[in-house]
């Protein structure tokens, strides 16, 4: 038995779980995670001209002293882009912008020329020109920063961490595919469904209790541009949308924000991603274009069990 | 191995730490993990943030990975060292899609 509530937010879903014995919590719960959802928004959001990253964005271009939430969102992005070599990218909002992806996806203008794009990407990688020390943040004009790989899985981890410290028990936090958990282990454990699209595979893991889990996919969040598909996952290298090798990639970690990394990253890798993820030693789930599923690091096979 | 007191212990750490509420802590989170970070560098053993150590507690710990002692998933593959096993029939939490 669970307590269950959720809300739309972000063009997704927010669910937050309680074991049926915590249920006396809900609304607090979810009281806690509104507002850790909210903080993040302010902090960060691309598609608010008055969140914090963008209404001071010419600021930044100097240099400034950020509040301590959009150092940390910008702290987790370019760890992410440290841990995947740069696959996982912050600095390619303009790219996004360019590529049609905002608050609308119709009426996308069209791309750059790929000698545009050529001298846009030419020299080092943008996000190493990010400079963070403390709460200083500087971004290089021409850089804008797209924490939204790193940000929404950053505010499942925080929110649930926040409703655990609070309160003292165990919380699930779902923000679409990103799920995090925190504090002790409800009745039965808890029981997360892998699906991506309805017709694609379907599995049912048990998640440890502090655990995570994040989807990444090419087939969501897509729109067309001069008569080719998009999707939200840009290839750093080209700036384009990466070869769609994988329909979906599904990794457990131990924070939301280090799922989400490898997920994304790789969707970005294609056929190199199980040598990555094997080198990381995560439990992922890979499923192919043509909907065949493959299984690491310790991913459960249901298969065995029968 | 007993899951819920190894999660008990880790909530009663953590509770003690706050103290002061816990958005107040999850927005200070990250707080500790760039301190003395320099251009895109980072740095893990800088990390003063209560919630990471939840994260350790409940994630990393022998103790806290789903067992035969739930009785959700004895004998199905189950990794505590990879946070994730076989999943059990019933209700689902949570769906995992991608976003």
């Amino acid at each position: 038995m669970r307590a269950v509530t959720s809300w739309d937010v972000w063009t997704t879903t927010a669910r937050v779980v309680l074991d049926h014995r915590d249920r006396r919590h809900l609304a607090a719960a979810e009281s806690c995670v509104r507002e850790v959802l909210a903080a993040v928004d302010d902090a960060c959001s691309r598609f608010r001209s008055d969140s914090e990253l963008r209404s001071r964005a010419a600021e930044l271009e100097r240099g400034a002293v950020v509040s301590p939430l959009l150092a940390s969102l910008v702290h987790q992005a370019l760890d992410a882009a440290e841990t995947t070599g740069g696959d996982v990218d912050p600095t390619l909002g303009a790219r996004m912008v360019a590529l049609g992806y905002d608050a609308a996806f119709a009426d996308a203008p069209p791309t750059d020329t790929p000698t545009e794009l050529a001298a846009a990407l030419d020299g080092r990688p943008a996000w190493k020109r990010v400079l963070l020390s403390g709460t200083f943040l500087r971004v290089p004009h021409g850089v804008v920063l797209d924490l939204g790989a790193t940000a929404k899985a950053a505010a499942a981890d925080m929110a649930a961490a926040s409703v655990t410290a609070r309160f003292g028990i165990g919380v699930l936090v779902s923000l679409g595919g990103d799920v995090a958990t925190a504090g002790p282990e409800p009745h039965g454990g808890w029981q997360v469904l892998v699906q991506d699209l309805d017709d694609d595979p379907t599995e049912r893991v048990t998640l440890s209790p502090g655990w995570s889990i994040a989807t990444s996919s090419t087939q969501k969040r897509r729109w067309e541009q001069d008569g080719d598909a998009r999707h939200h996952i840009l290839d750093p290298r080209w700036g384009l949308p990466a070869d769609p090798v994988w329909r979906s990639v599904t990794v457990v970690a131990p924070s939301c924000v280090l799922a989400n990394t490898f997920t994304t990253a790789a969707v970005v890798r294609g056929h190199r991603a199980p040598a990555m993820l094997r080198a990381h030693g995560v439990a992922a789930r890979l499923v192919g274009a043509n909907g065949d599923v493959v299984r690491l690091g310790g991913w459960p096979d249901e298969r065995l069990v029968a | 191995m007993d899951t819920r007191d190894g999660g008990k212990r880790s909530a009663r750490i953590t509770s003690a730490l706050v103290g002061a509420g816990g958005l107040v802590v999850a927005l200070v989170t990250g707080g500790g993990l760039w301190l003395g970070h320099t251009e895109a560098a980072t740095t893990g053993d800088t990390s003063t943030s209560t919630s990471t150590s939840t994260d350790t507690d409940t994630g990393t710990s022998t103790d806290t990975g789903t067992s035969t002692d739930t009785g959700t998933s004895a004998g199905t593959g189950t990794s505590s060292d990879t946070g994730v096993s076989q999943g059990t029939t019933g209700g689902t939490d949570a769906t995992t899609t991608g976003s």
